[in-house]
């Protein structure tokens, strides 16, 4: 009986001990996660949160498709007029606040804004207070500097004023408490990113993809010239001129695999069919390109050495652009690809396809066709194909432009530019037209048709109410979209006007 | 991005199995003291382990289903892929896999208390506990799974049949993983007294403080109080009405808190892609080699408490004419610091979100029983009882100043939607949408009304609500509630000789049903009312059936009342008929009882899709995205008891 009181009161005892408080303490360290305290301890932490701070350029693919349908290049094309609806509004120019595909793109620019931040924010000193040095940290955070810019210039063009943030990455406390910056603030913003990313990059890097000096100083231009600030824009766009890049003589092979990271690129965000992704529920987040699947041709069949895969019939170039192109100019197959033409020309490749089923216009965006072996695992999401984001031509009419406009223009920098471009597009030299504003925008759109630019060249320049009025287009949008209504109802912005 | 399905052919091609082992059981040891003071601790347990198989087949869903692994001719889907020396080979894209899994958990609760009841001058009767009690629950779980099963068939299905190895080219064919679940941790201190004067006045006060793993550092501990006050009229000597058996007054008040969330902390997420839910995705390729990242993945909140609830309630109990029962209720029941998880600003990115105490709810009502039971005279017995409940639920405090809402009950129609709202003042999870009026029959109508960008005669005619000519997000307004006004469960028993017959019917008055099922799109099935569709000037005007249309350039699937009926029900939930043998029969047993219930046995409601009765979380509380229906099910049973 004893035994039996002693061990009940042992019992009691150690339960009271086992009350101590600090029972209830959590340590996640029990579960093995691995916290924000515990990083960014070593170079590799940095290193590789400086490749996530990457990972949302490529979530950005649907800019490109935006730029070319809400303008005169390409319609939304898809199965019917309820699929791909948020494509069909921005098309019709009828564009709902909810549009899902303007939301994605929003949300996955700010992950780039908030990533970089938090990096940016702990670059001199850890979570912990304490400093880690090791080569090249400053080059690194370039690149970073870079991406943010980036970012902001997705956000800025699509959105106009946006929300500005550039200490930290946001947490609850912050949720809520801030408005949209006029878009000149960010603009600056994003000019200060940029010098600071020119002052450290070094002009190439080991690694194809990774940000270079000349791409910063690309970037930099567009993003005077975007501002008008052409007398800014001359000297910087000048570097790149000047720098190792060339034009591609045959300008389809820009856009095959063996063209990625070519002579032509100044800036590719990368992507790769290596690491099969099948999330649905986040298709723009793998490391496929999920642009190329939108575009291709349904039912795309034919024999073994017919190169291209079946796809959405997405993003439809249109016969008006097609017309655009003079004869001989051999950029107009390389952008807008006749799939019946294709079918007669080739009778030995027994070619059949679905013709397009919705806003049919017979053509497809040749520079980015799907094609056989260059995807994996769940085929639509996987496309390997680089984004060609700032090409050499882009480049030299950026800074044809700058000299044209600028307080001192320089005409015949202008047209050596100019002439560039088109020499390269015919082949020859007989080609050559006078360097005008308007000539540089016309070829803007001839050299740069279905990479994304056209809607965004038509509001910078002013060309918009004009050229896409008869189509529909609302001047009183100033050429923005809405802000997602989503955010709006969050996080109380102000919408833009014509919403 | 949502496929639709043959929902046959997903049935067909699921196929899971589980067993499971359960152990519990206690130990506990009492010391008494004193005569009238003991001290207890008790270690309850249970011990679970589950051993799981699923297997997913080769499946085709349509040529431009993206989710089919075959081609339409029945191959499997292949890919060409480069082998790096200049060659290309050319390998099935997708394979079959079985996954076999086992988990282990544990938890248990160990509380030890002293008890200490006394008397004084022979009335006042008190009865006092002081305690402890520490729990905690863990887990892991490890699995495999390996491709390429025989004949794609789930007889076939099990690791060691599978034959997956893992090539340069297919590192997926045979892999596993381990997991630990999270950890939890409870602490409390509590304590008890209870009072009776003569089982004439009753009182009772407890008081606990409650630690959680869950909360923030200070914030793991709040604590939580109760009091109750009772009196039985009919024990007092001047109380003498013969039809009043028993009649007891009594009032309480307390509160309780809830911790049922995870623990938060800022994780940081390495690898690749994501397949989490806001496809927070990492790494990088440069040229050709895919480089892994790493990156923040949830946000933080250190200002996480504890959800308190408090109720208190005013009612009586009472017996008349012996063998009828009264007992009426007015309760208030309010909830601070609900829990729930918050959406992020956009601009915040695609963190993880995390928990946060969002506002305050009130409900207050009557609940009202009335029973019946007859003396049992004969072979004859009979039992019923009705139940009234009625309550108001209404917001009262949302975080910030009052203005803040949150937007729920997301679902898709061929557009991301949402149509509820967390907002003071209102119902928690009203919804929220356009007021329609009828249809636009002609151009003029068009003309005449409010600027309605897109709409053509046919359309929907949305409400106008702030006057300012132009239909537009703040025209939005409440369009419906999902509580009912009030809900009748109404019990009924026959016993009659070695037969009993239970019913219980249940009623819900008044809850409104969002139907978020319908979707606008080509080749889907749709609603029979389609037929109903306005196909010309005067042929309706019901807003219900607008033109039909793919274009829909009036976004006539906008959330609005459109989409919102009437959810009232009455079911028969239960029926059960026994018989319990004579007691010559039954073989040792001290009784033997056979029945057969039925449980759902039949719905009566005008609502139009599967099922009125919808439950969800506080915003998606009458969503109806066509959930599975309850099923109407017949059981036999056996009740033996030694």
């Amino acid at each position: 009986m004893k035994n039996i009181k002693n061990s009940i009161g042992l019992i009691t005892i150690l339960s009271i001990f086992w009350g101590c408080s600090d029972v209830v303490d959590f340590d996640p360290h029990d579960e093995y996660q691995v916290t924000e305290v515990d990083y960014l301890q070593s170079e590799a932490d940095y290193q590789a949160m400086a490749v996530s701070c990457y990972s949302p350029t490529q979530w950005l693919n649907q800019v490109i498709v935006v730029g070319d349908v809400a303008s005169d290049n390409a319609v939304a094309g898809g199965e019917n007029a309820s699929d791909v609806v948020a494509f069909q509004q921005i098309d019709d120019y009828k564009i709902l606040t909810n549009n899902s595909t303007l939301q994605d793109l929003w949300l996955s620019a700010y992950e780039g804004v908030n990533r970089t931040n938090y990096l940016i924010g702990y670059k001199d000193a850890n979570m912990l207070g304490n400093t880690v040095d090791f080569e090249g940290k400053e080059a690194l955070f370039g690149e970073i500097h870079f991406l943010r810019a980036f970012y902001y210039f997705n956000l800025v063009k699509m959105f106009g004023d946006v929300v500005l943030f550039t200490d930290h990455k946001l947490g609850l406390s912050d949720f809520g408490t801030l408005q949209r910056s006029p878009k000149a603030e960010v603009y600056a913003q994003m000019e200060r990113d940029l010098i600071q990313a020119i002052s450290v990059l070094p002009t190439s890097q080991a690694q194809q993809g990774r940000i270079t000096k000349y791409a910063a100083q690309a970037l930099l231009g567009k993003v005077y010239i975007y501002q008008d600030k052409f007398d800014e824009a001359v000297p910087v766009l000048k570097n790149v001129v000047d720098g190792p890049f060339s034009l591609v003589a045959n300008f389809d092979d820009i856009f095959l695999l063996s063209g990625e990271n070519g002579p032509e690129s100044v800036y590719e965000v990368q992507y790769s069919n290596g690491q099969p992704y099948y999330n649905w529920g986040g298709i723009t987040r793998g490391q496929g390109n999920f642009a190329v699947q939108q575009g291709g041709v349904r039912g795309f069949n034919g024999t073994s050495e017919m190169p291209y895969n079946s796809g959405w019939s997405t993003n439809l170039p249109t016969q008006d652009l097609a017309a655009a192109y003079e004869d001989g100019d051999q950029r107009k197959d390389a952008t807008t690809f006749d799939v019946e033409a294709y079918a007669t020309n080739n009778p030995n490749l027994n070619v059949t396809y679905q013709v397009a089923p919705f806003k049919n216009t017979g053509l497809y965006n040749k520079k980015y066709l799907p094609r056989k072996g260059q995807t994996s695992g769940q085929p639509e999401l996987n496309y390997e194909n680089n984004q060609r984001t700032i090409r050499y031509s882009d480049v030299l009419l950026m800074a044809a432009e700058a000299n044209l406009r600028s307080s001192s223009a320089n005409q015949a920098l202008a047209q050596i530019y100019l002439d560039r471009v088109r020499d390269r597009a015919f082949g020859d030299e007989d080609h050559r037209v006078t360097a005008t504003v308007q000539a540089i925008w016309n070829e803007r759109r001839l050299e740069l048709g279905m990479e994304g630019d056209r809607f965004f060249d038509l509001v910078r320049t002013g060309q918009a109410a004009d050229v896409l009025g008869p189509l529909g287009y609302n001047a009183a949008t100033q050429g923005v979209f809405p802000i997602p209504q989503r955010e709006i109802d969050i996080s109380g912005l102000t919408q833009n006007a014509g919403y | 991005m949502s496929e639709i399905f043959n929902p046959v052919q997903r049935l067909e091609d699921t196929h899971n199995e589980s067993n499971g082992d359960k152990l519990y059981g206690k130990f506990e040891l009492q010391y008494d003291i004193l005569d009238n003071l003991k001290i207890t601790s008790r270690f309850g347990y249970t011990k679970w382990d589950q051993t799981s198989k699923s297997f997913s087949p080769l499946a085709y869903y349509g040529p431009n289903n993206v989710s089919s692994d075959y081609n339409p001719d029945g191959t499997v889907k292949t890919q060409e892929v480069d082998n790096g020396d200049g060659t290309t080979t050319i390998i099935p894209s997708f394979h079959n896999s079985v996954t076999e899994r086992k988990n282990s958990n544990f938890s248990y609760t160990l509380e030890t208390f002293a008890n200490y009841e006394f008397t004084l001058n022979d009335q006042h009767n008190f009865d006092i506990v002081l305690g402890i009690s520490r729990s905690q629950s863990t887990g892991d779980e490890m699995g495999t799974t390996r491709q390429d099963i025989r004949d794609n068939s789930w007889a076939w299905a099990d690791i060691s049949a599978a034959t997956g190895v893992n090539t340069k080219l297919n590192t997926n064919a045979y892999t596993g993983y381990s997991s630990q679940n999270l950890e939890r941790r409870n602490l409390s201190y509590f304590s008890r007294v209870n009072y009776d004067f003569n089982n004439k006045y009753l009182a009772s006060f407890s008081a606990r403080r409650d630690g959680s793993i869950a909360f923030g550092k200070d914030n793991k501990f709040a604590n939580f109080y109760a009091g109750s006050l009772g009196w039985v009229i009919t024990n007092e000597d001047f109380f003498n009405v013969d039809a009043i058996n028993f009649l007891k007054l009594r009032g309480s008040y307390g509160t309780v808190g809830n911790e049922n969330v995870d623990p938060q902390y800022v994780s940081i997420t390495i690898g690749g892609p994501s397949y989490n839910s806001t496809a927070n995705s990492n790494g990088y390729t440069f040229g050709t080699e895919f480089v892994s990242g790493a990156t923040v993945n949830s946000f933080n909140n250190p200002f996480l408490s504890w959800e308190e609830q408090t109720q208190y309630n005013i009612g009586f109990d009472a017996t008349l004419f012996n063998n009828l029962s009264l007992a009426v209720d007015y309760f208030n029941k309010s909830v601070d610091g609900l829990l729930f998880t918050d959406a992020p600003p956009l601009y915040a990115g695609t963190s993880e979100p995390v928990k946060s105490n969002i506002g305050s709810t009130e409900s207050k009502g009557i609940d009202l029983t009335i029973g019946y039971r007859n003396s049992g005279a004969g072979n004859f017995g009979f039992n019923t009882s009705v139940n009234f409940t009625g309550s108001k639920n209404l917001v009262t405090e949302t975080n910030k100043d009052g203005t803040a809402f949150i937007a729920g009950g997301s679902y898709f129609n061929g557009q991301s939607q949402m149509a509820t709202r967390f907002e003071k003042g209102f119902t928690p999870g009203y919804f929220y949408g356009y007021q329609t009026n009828g249809l636009f029959q002609n151009q003029s109508e068009i003309d005449a009304h409010a600027t309605q960008p897109g709409a053509q005669p046919g359309d929907i005619r949305f409400v106008d609500m702030n006057n300012d000519g132009i239909i537009n997000d703040e025209d939005k307004t409440k369009i419906g509630d999902p509580f009912p006004k009030f809900n009748i469960g109404w019990n009924l028993g026959f016993d009659y000789k070695n037969f009993d017959l239970n019913i219980f019917t249940y009623a819900s008055v008044g809850n409104d049903i969002y139907r978020a099922y319908e979707r606008n799109a080509q080749f889907t099935n749709k609603d029979r009312s389609i037929l109903n569709r306005w196909t010309g000037e005067g042929t309706t005007n019901d807003a219900a059936n607008p033109r039909y249309t793919f274009a829909d350039t009036n976004s006539n699937i906008r959330p609005s009342d459109r989409y919102v009926e009437d959810g009232s029900f009455i079911k028969i939930k239960s029926l059960i008929l026994g018989y319990t043998l004579p007691a010559s029969v039954n073989a040792g047993f001290s009784q033997v009882r056979i029945y057969a219930q039925a449980k759902n046995l039949l719905t009566l409601t005008e609502y139009t899709g599967y099922d009125p009765e919808i439950s969800g979380g506080i915003l998606d509380t009458g969503i109806d995205r066509g959930a599975y229906p309850q099923a109407r099910t017949f059981l036999i049973g056996l009740d033996l008891k030694f």
